[in-house]
């Protein structure tokens, strides 16, 4: 049994440089140099946190988009003195009747749309093949706006991505409570000023002419809007947003940039007595009677809202709209009181995992037990180390992974100890019966770890989420226990047998 | 010397049990599958979709009131249980009816929230959509089917096709045993449910392997003796290993159930069935499955750089 100066040197590098980065895990990091500061990151599970799915309603984005295309359309074709009838919207599509389809054809390309001939009408469509292209470009609009909004409210460290074709999922680690993310979400924040026709009791909204929109009044439920079709002006124009506490009242107070004062300026002067509505989200949210002309672009939006009201509010409308709706239809929170339970429940478990393995080694193997518990230390440790230094996250499963490699290392030595003791019962020498029970035990542990490492990394490359969790820590693991249960062990049974005239082995 | 010894010259007639070994994983194999099919898996929340919130309340609340309340929601079928050992903390579940919308989510957990009442510490919130849990069980079989896949070829290469379809069989053989758990017992099949039965396969997995490498060994050593008498003497050889190596991994795994609190020990219970069934499928029916596909000496073997005769 040799071990050359080289192979020394090793096993010491890998072990202190193991302990190094493990450390900052145990110690607080202000102790240590800067280099040091990767820590595991502990799942949402275990550190309590939000995991929020979001479904992003492409459909009724492009429906949406679909209808607000109508008015153009219609101005376009009575310009190309094209005669029409029935122009309305029906899913992403839009259908219209006119005798002149190659006009129409014509027409129309300059809004990216195909006009192809139905029975009695003529189906109006975007490119299908650029629908994937438009959607992805969507869904990027959606995670921007999403993460602004994030992070404005002050959460810190939020992972926002993309998950399938119209899934964004959102991570916020540590919040106590997601409730005021939530709502910053669930409004698309779409700005539009309209002027107000007539405000009537809602029961008489189906009275109402379709040349006007009806919109529900945020102050009182029980009256609609009776709004102008026209946009007059949109969110664009917003330069800069700000909550305002006019009169005790909180409020939001919307400043706008030249082109939009410059259009809000018009719009003042030409409607003086009308009601110019703030609609959000298809709401009216404030309808101030236009007193007088505003030369400047600011105007503001108050009454009953609460503080914190106003500040969501400020949040929306400052980080941009929302290119399509989104729906949070899955969500887990863990609190901060379970989480942190589920931390100290989690070391207790591995601790006395550790120690009770560490009792049975010690009673079946005595010393040469111990030595098979420091290699086990060794693991963790180690293991730690690489999950800090790739800075992956410890979850639930990446624990499961984490106990099959103890298991599995537990059994590398057992492996080991058992063929020496047999080697010993067929009569070879102490020595011969290390070497011997190491060199043979080296082929079934190899097979017994190449196995499960090729299993760990298929479900790695095709699994996903809690999979992949478990695949990492188990492919790490398992790979730093083929050092610690064959070499360190080996090595610190040939330190406490080289100078040593052995009887029997202390096995 | 040790405080335990588990050495004794093992030399248990193994392959004489191995018909009854057989039938009884074939009652288990066969019966399992039946009641899924009868009966299905018992899929907990994660899988069908709906709500979880486990909540802290000020006081004891009275359960039937409560549960009456909640049913009358109509979200969905409603569970309650206390959670650790105060009644103050209670698991709400409440599975997604299934005509229910995805986007309803949201204002139905309001809805649960509100008849709860004020003064409640929510510790964890969950609302699944339906969608979720069915991608994720397609992807986690397909990520199963290639490690499986993978181990295959790597078994077959390095020892043969014989011991490559026994432990993969074997594998499927302990997969179903501990579904039964979630079907005839009827425990929650959910994310942490897929994790435990891969960390069973794995432990199973390397159970196997340290026994077919000494079956291999033995074999290309003892040509005197039958398959049969290999088979036997491989079992025993490694027998005090298979012991130490599952009561030391039994005791890491009871100190998780009985001290990691709620969520480790519903995760560690069927990993603890998993790995009986694990070790006694390696014994009972991964070797007699060797003999099954006709194992034979006298097929030539990729002998090992290793190994030497003695």
């Amino acid at each position: 049994m040799q071990f050359s100066r080289f192979k020394i040197f090793w096993i010491f590098f890998v072990c202190i440089f193991g302990i190094m980065f493990a450390l900052p895990n145990f110690v607080s990091s202000n102790k240590l140099p800067a280099f040091l500061n990767h820590k595991v990151n502990l799942g949402l599970e275990l550190q309590g946190g939000s995991y929020l799915q979001l479904f992003v309603d492409l459909e009724s984005a492009h429906k949406e988009e679909m209808q607000a295309l109508i008015p153009d359309i219609k101005k376009q074709l009575r310009k190309d003195k094209i005669t029409f009838s029935e122009i309305k919207n029906v899913g992403d599509e839009i259908t219209i009747k006119t005798e002149q389809f190659d006009d129409l054809k014509k027409s129309v390309a300059a809004f990216n749309l195909f006009a192809e001939k139905d029975k009695t009408k003529i189906r109006l469509f975007q490119d299908a093949g650029k629908k994937e292209e438009r959607n992805a470009k969507k869904i990027e609009q959606c995670i921007e706006v999403v993460k602004r909004r994030i992070d404005e409210s002050g959460t810190k460290e939020p992972s926002i991505y993309k998950q399938g074709k119209d899934r964004i999922i959102v991570q916020l680690a540590g919040v106590q409570d997601p409730e005021e993310v939530k709502k910053l979400l669930g409004q698309t924040g779409r700005l539009t000023f309209k002027l107000v026709k007539e405000v009537v009791p809602a029961e008489s909204k189906h009275t109402v002419s379709p040349i006007y929109d009806v919109v529900p009044l945020k102050e009182d439920p029980k009256l609609v809007c009776v709004l102008e079709k026209e946009v007059l002006l949109t969110g664009d124009v917003l330069e800069n947003v700000k909550v305002s506490q006019g009169q005790g009242l909180p409020g939001v107070t919307l400043e706008m940039n030249t082109i939009g004062g410059r259009k809000f300026s018009d719009i003042t002067l030409n409607n003086i007595g009308k009601q110019l509505a703030i609609v959000i989200d298809n709401v009216v949210v404030s309808a101030p009677k236009i007193t007088q002309h505003i030369p400047i672009g600011v105007a503001s939006i108050s009454g009953s809202m609460t503080l914190q009201d106003a500040t969501n509010l400020k949040t929306i409308l400052s980080s941009g709209s929302l290119p399509a709706p989104l729906k949070i239809i899955e969500e887990r929170t863990v609190g901060p009181s379970l989480g942190t339970d589920a931390i100290a429940d989690g070391k207790n478990a591995v601790l006395l995992s550790f120690a009770f393995v560490s009792v049975f080694m010690f009673a079946s193997y005595s010393l040469f037990g111990l030595f098979a518990c420091v290699s086990l230390i060794f693991n963790l440790i180690l293991t730690f180390a690489a999950l800090s230094m790739l800075g992956a996250t410890l979850t639930l499963p990446g624990i499961a992974g984490l106990a099959l490699t103890i298991g599995m290392a537990v059994d590398a030595n057992v492996l080991i100890y058992e063929r020496i003791k047999e080697e010993l019962r067929h009569g070879l020498k102490l020595m011969r019966a290390i070497v011997s029970g190491f060199e043979r035990s080296m082929a079934t542990i190899l097979d017994a770890n190449l196995t499960t490492l090729i299993g760990a990394a298929a479900l790695f490359e095709f699994g996903s989420g809690p999979v992949k969790g478990f695949a990492v820590t188990l492919m790490i693991g398992i790979m730093i226990s083929m050092f610690t249960a064959l070499t360190l062990t080996y090595y610190q049974i040939y330190l406490y047998t080289r100078n040593r005239k052995l009887e029997s082995l202390p096995i | 010397m040790a405080l335990l010894n588990f050495n004794f010259d093992y030399s248990i007639d193994f392959m004489r049990y191995k018909t009854i070994a057989f039938v009884i994983s074939a009652v288990i194999f066969l019966g399992t599958l039946s009641v899924i099919a009868i009966k299905g898996i018992n899929y907990g929340v994660d899988f069908k979709g709906g709500y979880v919130l486990e909540t802290r309340f000020e006081k004891p609340p009275a359960l039937q009131d409560l549960r009456s309340r909640l049913e009358k929601l109509n979200v969905g079928h409603v569970s309650i249980q206390q959670v650790g050992a105060s009644a103050n903390d209670l698991m709400i579940k409440m599975e997604r009816d299934e005509k229910a919308k995805e986007e309803d989510s949201q204002q139905n957990l309001e809805k649960i929230k509100a008849t709860l009442g004020k003064g409640v510490e929510y510790r964890k919130i969950e609302t699944v959509g339906p969608k979720a849990g069915s991608e994720l069980t397609k992807q986690a079989s397909l990520s199963v089917l290639f490690a499986l896949l993978g181990i295959l070829i790597y078994v077959a290469i390095r020892f043969d096709w014989q011991y490559a379809v026994s432990a993969v069989m074997t594998q499927l053989n302990d997969c179903v045993a501990i579904l039964s758990l979630f079907s005839v017992f009827g425990l929650d099949f959910n994310e942490s449910a897929i994790i435990a039965l891969l960390t069973t396969a794995g432990y199973s997995m390397n159970d196997t392997i340290v026994i077919f490498d000494r079956i291999r060994e033995n074999v290309a050593k003892k040509s005197k003796l039958s398959m049969i008498e290999i088979i036997n003497l491989s079992i025993n050889e490694t027998l005090s290993r298979t012991i130490l190596t599952v009561v030391a991994t039994m005791m890491a795994l009871f100190a998780m159930y009985f001290f990691g609190g709620s969520v480790i020990a519903e995760f560690s219970l069927p990993i603890i069935v998993g790995i009986m069934v694990g070790t006694f499928s390696s014994i009972f029916v991964a070797a007699p499955l060797l003999l099954i596909f006709g194992f034979k000496k006298s097929v030539p073997l990729a002998v090992n750089s290793n190994m030497r005769a003695d």
